[in-house]
């Protein structure tokens, strides 16, 4: 087996779309959704998140507009035959600009998202291609440092959604040795299929970060329980994830059954916070979980004065 | 007479520009829009080809 490493991540920084993590270089025009503070392509640091290059973009040919309208103007005021036509055409013209400045103003919150889309539809072959430029990038670094490869790929997984990149990043989690004050993730790396590595994964999570099992963790373990049970440590799996579960009466209550099989393994406090939750709520459907409580208890506990 | 044509030309630009901006004002795509639509070009291609 492998020895695990102590590693301390680089902060994840969590955005509320992703589009704010793509960011553009302004000179070669590359895409990337890495932190790097240099332009892999060019070297320069001309990197701007996508809104602002395309913020820039739309205030440019606004500006265009107004210069073409002020140069129709100028001729307009410099074919005047009289005096006073010039003035009333110069009158006119700053109106109008003024009108079409006014109207700009106001739309400019409008036209940003919509040439979004259109650049998102139109570079779409080479947002791609960077993308895949970036995960070689990853993968390259992963014989020298496993860390970086892990980082890159975690921010490449907020764009790239399939379940290769999310086994790629629980192979590299396994390689380190998980704390309660790491920045670790389940639901987002969660596939379709049975895998080792990911079952173990999330049985370690169980163990020092409980708050992360929630719902979709629960019914993974417990679509592929048989397999599972295979694995060497695999009832060890299975009682932390219970373990994990009694944290709320919810899951107590989704999931009474799979409690029960692995309630005589779950840890001390695990267990007095299931009896304590079944003895303050008799009203609940609880199965035969309260029955199998009750037994433990007597068999184990009965002269404990936790209980 | 070129002054009137010129004129008749800035107030057609400005109209036809407002227009067009108060159209697109119809069909902005919000910011989920934005991110969903990203998102699946992404991945309905790197899919085929990963």
């Amino acid at each position: 087996m492998t020895k695990k490493r102590a590693v301390t991540f680089k902060p994840y920084i969590k955005t509320r779309y992703a589009y704010e993590k793509l960011r553009v270089c302004r000179h070669c025009q590359q895409f990337t959704v890495l932190w790097e503070a240099e332009c892999s392509q060019c070297g320069k640091s001309t990197l701007v998140p996508i809104r602002e290059r395309v913020t820039a973009k739309v205030k440019r040919t606004m500006l265009n507009e107004r210069l073409i309208a002020l140069f129709i103007g100028l001729v307009a005021i410099y074919f005047g035959q009289t005096f006073l036509q010039m003035i009333l055409s110069a009158a006119a013209a700053i109106l109008l600009i003024a009108l079409l400045w006014f109207v700009q103003r106001r739309m400019l919150p409008f036209e940003v998202p919509s040439e979004m889309e259109t650049l998102f539809e139109q570079e779409q072959p080479r947002i791609i291609e960077d993308i895949k430029r970036n995960r070689k990038l990853a993968v390259a670094a992963l014989k020298d440092d496993e860390l970086l490869t892990y980082e890159m790929l975690r921010e490449i997984s907020t764009f790239v959604q399939n379940d290769k990149i999310r086994l790629q990043q629980v192979v590299l989690l396994q390689s380190f040795v998980l704390r309660k004050d790491m920045d670790l993730r389940v639901e987002p790396l969660l596939i379709d299929s049975f895998d080792t590595d990911l079952a173990a994964y999330i049985g370690e999570v169980a163990k020092v970060q409980r708050e992360l099992i929630k719902n979709s963790s629960i019914r993974y373990i417990l679509a592929y329980e048989a397999h599972i049970l295979e694995m060497e440590n695999g009832v060890e799996i299975l009682s932390s994830v219970a373990g994990a579960a009694i944290r709320l009466k919810k899951y107590v209550e989704a999931y009474p059954e799979f409690i029960r099989r692995y309630a005589r393994n779950i840890p001390k406090d695990r267990f007095l916070r299931l009896y304590r939750m079944i003895q303050q709520h008799p009203e609940s459907y609880w199965g035969n979980l309260a029955e199998e409580v009750a037994v433990i208890r007597r068999e184990r506990y009965e002269w404990d004065s936790d209980f | 007479m070129i002054t009137y044509v010129c004129l008749g030309i800035l107030i057609l630009f400005v109209a036809v520009k407002s227009a067009v901006y108060m159209k697109h004002r119809k069909h902005t795509p919000s910011s989920d829009e934005l991110d969903l639509k990203l998102l699946s070009l992404i991945n309905q291609k790197s899919d085929r080809h990963d």
